[in-house]
């Protein structure tokens, strides 16, 4: 029977570098989406399909915070990457859960590069801020973790 | 993770314990209590109970946090002479407490946790008939967010 693993740990690791990876906080929640488009065209010879580059699209929404750890990124950060357009290096997984002997990746793992293309930030009176990031991939991206 | 329940609870007791004048004795302060006193406090004919308490989950993935809402009621029983007056004088103390600028909050939590913020979500007058006269309270319900790591 599949073992399940809470969404808590799969997280989004971002570097300029592909190095010193720091990872988002506090994020709540978030997404992958990868689409591509089928064409088919019939001929007197036969139908003919084709598929074009996937593009994988990850999103999530979070609580904005301060006093972060060297290896965390701030929305403030998020944004200065989407503003400069600055291509990134990503790892999206899920973490090692031992005792479900799930090893780090085995549910979730995509990486490559890409860009933040959305950081959208809520302050509303009474709350915490938040707020809302998307990243689009560029290039190949590998789903295959490291082992 | 860590019950939020004690520490929030005691924070706005220690906060508003000692502090509130009463408005009707000026050697008087009126007294904070826990519900599960209630039975023992009727000697006070006015007092503030702390009572309902319940907390929402709102985790992130970095952290444990909870919403935790408290109800305090402000509680006058003097009976024939009673109004709403006491009572309102007694909860403008308790928020210029809680609340003394528009930014900041007056009760503190102890580490690990971190305190968000507090906010008063509302408020609600009951009047009961007593045998001599009415019991007017005043409820308020606070919103406290705090996080653990």
């Amino acid at each position: 029977m599949p073992q399940e693993i809470k969404g808590t740990l799969v997280t989004m690791w971002l570097s300029e570098t592909n190095s010193n990876y720091k990872t988002i906080v506090c994020e709540d929640s978030s997404q992958s989406s990868t689409t591509s488009n089928i064409t088919t065209t019939k001929t007197k010879c036969g139908t003919y399909t084709a598929s074009d580059t996937p593009e994988i699209t990850i999103s999530g929404s979070g609580v904005a915070g301060g006093n972060l750890d060297a290896n965390q990124v701030s929305f403030k950060q998020l944004q200065a990457w989407a503003a400069a357009g600055t291509l990134l290096w990503f790892i999206r997984r899920n973490e090692a859960n031992v005792a479900a002997s799930i090893i780090a990746g085995e549910i979730v793992y995509l990486d490559g590069q890409g860009y933040i293309t959305e950081a959208t930030e809520t302050s509303a009176e009474g709350d915490v801020v938040k707020f809302n990031w998307s990243f689009t991939t560029t290039g190949t991206v590998d789903n295959t973790a490291d082992s | 993770m860590i019950d939020t329940g004690q520490v929030v609870r005691k924070a706005f007791f220690d906060a508003l314990n000692n502090q509130v004048d009463n408005p009707e004795n000026s050697a008087a302060k009126v007294p904070i209590v826990d519900e599960k006193l209630d039975l023992n406090i009727t000697e006070h004919d006015l007092y503030m109970l702390i009572g309902g308490q319940q907390a929402t989950t709102v985790n992130t993935k970095h952290c444990w946090a909870d919403e935790v809402d408290l109800s305090i009621t402000i509680v006058n029983r003097r009976k024939a002479t009673n109004s709403k007056t006491t009572i309102e004088n007694i909860a403008t103390q308790m928020l210029q407490i809680l609340f003394p600028t528009r930014t900041t909050e007056g009760i503190t939590i102890p580490l690990p946790f971190l305190l968000s913020y507090v906010k008063r979500m509302n408020d609600q007058y009951t009047f009961e008939k007593a045998n001599d006269g009415w019991e007017i309270s005043k409820q308020i319900i606070f919103k406290t967010r705090i996080t653990q790591t």
